[in-house]
């Protein structure tokens, strides 16, 4: 595929430690276009093969407001049924640098392994040394031994070692989409992380009348978001009255996804001031409440004052916090991460017994983000972020035909 | 003579001890004005007799002290009988002062011509920014560099943009004058007071021609070779087109035709390595190294890995390569990855790295020249079969 997309995905088999570059051709975008869509079309070319399939949307990684969407597409094993999890942040976009725009992870490797991709690169390397710690430990050691502090991971904690069907794949340090329990597959493949730089270039099939729209669109966005940010921006969560005085105290930023406007995502800090905006020597003086479904579960839990700790051990462990937040009975924050630890400890495959919640409202915009590579939580709130928009941005960018249908699964 | 005929001028390129990064300026700009037979030499191939087979010695920007030390003697007067004998050199930045006398107790140096400059004092102005750059030592003062970056060069005839970090303004006689500092532009950047700094370079020559005997020196301040700089590349080429493609070119080179598994191999070796170094270069906080008398910060590797990155891409497309000593690149490929790696961990604890970059610098100048040396002999391959790699 010559524009918008790498010209190759790629399809790693943990099995025999090979990957294979297959070419990613322009009828397959024309059927498929990207996301969930395209996702599911890889997952079932190789579903006798047990496959994850990590994709970016048409537009992850450019101008487009938002466009910060990777899909994970697998069998879920609470369900037994395939499903998408949204990764937001900066990992899609990551995926595209990295010089492909698909990574189809097939079989199950022999030993604890963690893939880096990096530059059209596929390395496995040995997770022996990491199979065991703690996200937050096990990001920060892949980071160190491959040099990069930007290095965007897909990661698992103890529960996922354990394949437990409450594990959650961590975006580096941070809670995202996954609600399906694709972190019991990561432990099951023996995946600690998949692992992404790149310094890769897109290319556009008109990028001045492209960049025009995309620039009247992020004026579009911008005007439509207004100054809402923070829990406020985050409106589709219940969070309590209670959750949210407690968490104002403890607010020291907010922050937004990849090229997106929307600062929905919150930074506490409740091991040093949070008023103290410099960085200090305390690498790890809070959590980032990137999951606002989850954290409101979490605070709902435990005392409101001590959601924040407890959220970020659900991270550390690679929990997915609306599973486990049923199973918490402390209230305080040393009583209910205890529970947490033995939770994740735990070696029979917990069932899934919370309700679902997606992480945007479900809708025909949240389906076409998951297609485009755009922040289905921002899409949900633009109306203008919608299947007629990309279509005639594809068709500007491609150079292919697209309607509005493409965007529908 | 027409701009076809300076098109086959045989182009030699110093990348040895002491050259900057910014080398790879005029291998972009060459290429992209379609100079096809463009070489690199080293401070050895030059003391080795090399120049005689070349039309042309380009000596960028960098260090002239290390410049100087890498030649030595032997090969400063090789490139002078290159000069003497009917070449062509053009001199940028630390070519240019390595070529003229501007102190009545001259540096060992080229010392072609007396051409004394305006920013040598004993007494230099105080700076306002860059401290760890503005100075160096020379006998009893220092060059001092008054600006940075874009400024507006011209004369009577023309006017255009040009980059400035570190060359001289010159004062010559009006007959060797190509082009004077005529301006500053909003994105000039001030290292001293802005009127100290008009006085000591407007007015004063940007590019001189100075012939002697057979050969001819062509002497520029600013980086007329950027890439960013279009008019500046043209003024260039015009240059170029005076000087005359007589030489024979260099030899042969001796190389691998590297196919098939063996390429696939190869290429994904150095991919592996370059990728890994890439990245780890981005992740380098801020560094600083001081080789010799220049100051490299670690945004210079980054440039140099990236550009290297991309003439190893354009080379992914061929079936065949022509390398020459695949597996010593391949070595210094992996020496890049590692050095890298090591700097990261030392400036992590807070030790100097400089040795490490000095070597860093060195392999990466390898690496990249194997690399443009396969992408020219292509380029020439292709002009000369209609596509097909012979």
């Amino acid at each position: 595929m010559d524009n918008m997309y790498t010209e190759y995905y790629l399809v790693v088999d943990l099995a025999t430690g090979e990957a294979e570059e297959v070419e990613l051709e322009e009828e397959f975008v024309e059927q498929y276009v990207g996301g969930a869509k395209l996702n599911l079309a890889l997952y079932d070319k190789y579903k006798d093969e047990d496959p994850i399939v990590f994709g970016s949307g048409l537009f992850t990684s450019t101008l487009i407001p938002g466009s910060c969407l990777g899909v994970l597409t697998a069998k879920s094993p609470l369900t037994g049924k395939v499903a998408h999890a949204s990764i937001t942040w900066n990992a899609g976009a990551e995926l595209k640098f990295t010089g492909y725009s698909f990574v189809v992870v097939k079989n199950k490797a022999a030993e604890p392994t963690y893939l880096w991709l990096h530059d059209e690169i596929a390395d496995f390397v040995d997770a022996s040394s990491i199979w065991g710690k703690d996200t937050w430990e096990a990001t920060d050691a892949i980071r160190d031994e491959q040099g990069e502090d930007r290095i965007q991971l897909l990661i698992i904690g103890k529960a996922g070692e354990n394949k437990l069907t409450t594990a959650q794949v961590i975006n580096n340090y941070w809670g995202d989409g996954d609600r399906f329990g694709f972190g019991a597959l990561f432990g099951e493949k023996n995946l600690k992380a998949i692992a992404m730089r790149g310094m890769g270039e897109l290319e556009l099939d008109d990028a001045d009348a492209f960049l025009e729209k995309a620039e009247d669109l992020f004026k579009d966005v911008v005007a439509k978001v207004g100054a809402a940010k923070g829990f406020d921006a985050a409106d589709y969560a219940d969070i309590s009255a209670d959750l949210k005085a407690a968490a104002a105290k403890q607010t020291h930023r907010v922050d937004a996804d990849f090229n997106s406007p929307l600062a929905y995502k919150v930074y506490l800090k409740y091991r040093e001031d949070p008023s103290v905006m410099d960085m200090t020597d305390n690498w790890n003086p809070g959590v980032l409440v990137s999951d606002p479904i989850g954290f409101a579960a979490i605070g709902k839990a435990v005392n409101p004052d001590a959601a924040g700790e407890v959220l970020e051990k659900v991270f550390r462990l690679g929990l997915n916090p609306v599973a486990v937040a049923s199973k918490l009975t402390a209230k305080d924050a040393a009583g209910a991460i205890a529970e947490l630890e033995k939770l994740a400890e735990s070696s029979e495959a917990e069932k899934f017994d919370a309700v679902f919640s997606p992480m945007a409202p479900e809708s025909e915009r949240t389906e076409a983000a998951y297609i485009a590579g755009i922040c289905p939580v921002l899409a949900a709130k633009v109306d203008t972020l919608n299947a007629d928009t990309y279509a005639e941005l594809a068709s500007l960018t491609t150079g292919l035909d697209f309607d509005a249908d493409a965007f529908k699964m | 003579m027409g701009e076809k005929d300076s098109k086959n001028l045989k182009i030699a390129i110093y990348i040895g001890h002491g050259a900057s990064y910014s080398w790879i300026w005029f291998v972009k700009t060459f290429d992209s004005l379609d100079y096809n037979e463009v070489y690199f030499l080293d401070d050895f191939d030059i003391r080795n007799g090399e120049l005689s087979n070349f039309d042309c010695l380009v000596l960028p920007g960098g260090d002239p002290f290390l410049i100087a030390e890498g030649l030595n003697e032997d090969g400063l007067d090789k490139i002078r009988q290159f000069v003497f004998n009917g070449g062509s050199y053009i001199g940028v930045c630390a070519g240019t002062y390595l070529s003229i006398i501007f102190n009545d107790d001259p540096m060992p140096w080229l010392n072609l011509a007396q051409i004394r400059i305006n920013n040598f004092s004993t007494s230099p102005p105080e700076a306002i920014r860059m401290k760890y750059k503005y100075l160096v030592p020379y006998r009893e003062g220092y060059v001092f560099h008054p600006v940075r970056g874009s400024l507006e060069v011209g004369n009577k005839d023309l006017s255009f943009k040009a980059p400035l970090y570190g060359g001289p303004p010159m004062i010559a006689p009006a007959e060797n004058r190509l082009l004077d500092y005529v301006d500053f532009d909003e994105k000039t950047l001030y290292l001293i007071d802005e009127d100290v700094a008009k006085s000591t370079m407007v007015g004063n020559a940007a590019g001189i021609r100075v012939p002697i005997k057979k050969g001819c020196l062509y002497l520029f301040g600013p980086h007329f070779e950027h890439p960013s700089y279009p008019e500046a590349n043209m003024f260039l080429n015009g240059i170029m087109s005076n000087i005359k493609p007589l030489a024979p070119g260099p030899a042969k080179r001796n190389v691998t035709l590297l196919h098939g598994d063996g390429l696939k191999e190869w290429m994904d070796v150095i991919k592996r390595e370059l990728s890994s170094a890439r990245v780890l270069s981005n992740g380098l906080m801020n560094l600083k190294w001081k080789i010799g008398e220049k100051v490299w910060e670690d945004e210079k590797i980054v440039y140099f890995l990236n550009e290297t990155w991309k003439t190893l891409k354009s080379l992914q497309r061929y079936d065949a390569l022509p390398i020459e000593s695949p597996k010593e690149l391949e070595v210094n490929a992996r020496h890049i990855h590692s050095l890298l790696a090591e700097i990261r961990v030392l400036s992590k604890e807070g030790e100097d790295t400089n040795v490490q970059a000095e070597k860093l610098i060195d392999a990466t100048k390898k690496l990249s020249k194997g690399l443009f040396d396969a992408y020219f002999d292509l380029k020439r391959n292709i002009w000369w079969s209609n596509g097909k790699i012979s």
